[in-house]
């Protein structure tokens, strides 16, 4: 084999990818070879080299520019989702058709009162909070069962979320604008409305289970409006 | 008795990928560690691939777009996660500039036999200059291979080419550096 066949392989033998065999004709042919062995020490002492360059260092301003980036990305991530919301809430027609449908609907429902369910036999998951049961929503039969009300576990859960997001709310609502807190009002004075109507609707007939999954959507409504605005 | 210990973590002791997902969600803290950590290596490699600090700072700063990206499954290393994206982001700058990465052949590329003069000792500088003045489709492999220490493998699915044309590029860009080195450019 000629030496330009040897050197085309001198980087994998530095390298160490030759099989056992390459790596031995190529060791005994640079041993024979000034030239070739001359151009491999060079190689190696490149790759050498090579790994002890030193990192450089960016200047400090770049993350200066980094977070302000950042910030800028952040602001109108925050407009655009202020945007959505104005587009959806401001809507005089939305709000007040809204209020309307759950008016009339709670009117219908009472109209067809439901039998009292009573209370449902679950088994619940490993992944239930149990912090989160009040007891008074726990019946603990004599067989051991558990009995747990389903329906109203679930609104006490979403309304102690829903008191959490209120109280981050009030630690950042006097960093809101004018618009911000319009649109805020709104929303929700739309969404009490809808609970005050389920609220009555529940009080005449505590039993309407359709009304409860209303006042449930109803909640979950109000959940997300809270979610939304405490991310601003 | 039973003894419960709390341990609370300290920024310093969070992995890659758990400041990579802190990041993800929104964490700016997070992102400024990770920035901390790697902004040195990402940032060197932009320089030596660009050969000035204010583009290399460009595209380093670039990088922060992908902090929300979640494509950073924890599956692969963050650092070739990482790299990858630095990579991506100095290929698609050469693009811009009309340079195209295609297998380089430099003509003249010979038999060293003629070559037997040994590389005098050299300083960091001088290696530096030479790394600037190879094509850039010897530099990228080189720099990957010799310098950040990346296996032919790594470096053919970060260039999208074969391993084969990643282990010939890198043998012609250490041939050329010594010719560079030895004054003979």
């Amino acid at each position: 084999m000629s030496c330009a066949k040897y050197q085309d392989r001198l980087s994998e033998y530095i390298d160490g990818l030759l099989s056992e065999g390459e790596r031995l004709d190529v060791e005994q042919h640079i041993q024979r070879c000034g030239n070739c062995r001359a151009l491999c020490d060079d190689l190696l002492y490149i790759r050498q080299l090579s790994r002890e360059l030193p990192e450089y260092e960016p200047s400090p301003q770049l993350w200066e520019r980094i977070a302000a980036a950042i910030a800028a990305e952040t602001r109108a991530g925050d407009r655009r989702v202020l945007d959505g919301l104005r587009r959806w809430w401001m809507r005089p027609a939305f709000a007040a058709a809204a209020a309307v449908l759950i008016a009339v609907l709670v009117g219908a429902l009472l109209r067809f009162r439901s039998p009292a369910p009573g209370p449902q036999e679950v088994r619940l998951s490993p992944s239930v909070q149990w912090s989160a049961l009040t007891p008074s929503l726990l019946e603990v039969q004599p067989t051991g069962l558990i009995l747990v009300h389903k329906p109203a576990v679930e609104s006490e859960i979403i309304q102690q979320r829903i008191e959490m997001l209120e109280r981050q709310i009030q630690q950042r609502r006097p960093f809101w604008d004018a618009e911000t807190e319009t649109c805020f009002r709104r929303a929700l004075e739309t969404v009490e409305r809808s609970l005050a109507h389920c609220r009555q609707g529940l009080e005449r007939d505590p039993e309407n289970v359709v009304l409860r999954e209303l006042y449930l959507g109803a909640l979950k409504a109000k959940l997300e409006v809270l979610k939304r605005f405490s991310e601003l | 008795m039973l003894c419960e210990t709390v341990v609370t973590k300290t920024a310093d002791s969070f992995t890659d990928l758990e400041l990579a997902a802190q990041s993800a969600a929104g964490d700016l803290a997070a992102f400024e560690r990770l920035y901390e950590l790697h902004r040195r290596r990402v940032y060197s490699l932009c320089l030596r691939m660009l050969g000035n600090a204010t583009d290399a700072e460009d595209i380093t700063q670039v990088l922060q777009v992908f902090r929300r990206i979640g494509t950073f499954r924890g599956e692969a290393a963050f650092t070739t996660w990482l790299y990858r994206l630095t990579v991506n982001q100095v290929l698609m700058h050469w693009r811009k500039q009309g340079i195209r990465l295609e297998e380089t052949t430099e003509e003249g590329d010979v038999n060293e036999v003629a070559r037997p003069r040994p590389l005098p000792i050299l300083d960091r500088i001088a290696l530096e200059q030479a790394i600037r003045r190879l094509p850039p489709g010897y530099r990228i492999v080189f720099l990957l291979h010799d310098v950040e220490g990346y296996e032919h493998e790594e470096i053919a699915a970060m260039l999208g080419c074969s391993v084969g044309t990643s282990k010939s590029q890198l043998h012609k860009a250490r041939l050329k550096l010594r010719r560079l080195l030895q004054g003979e450019g």
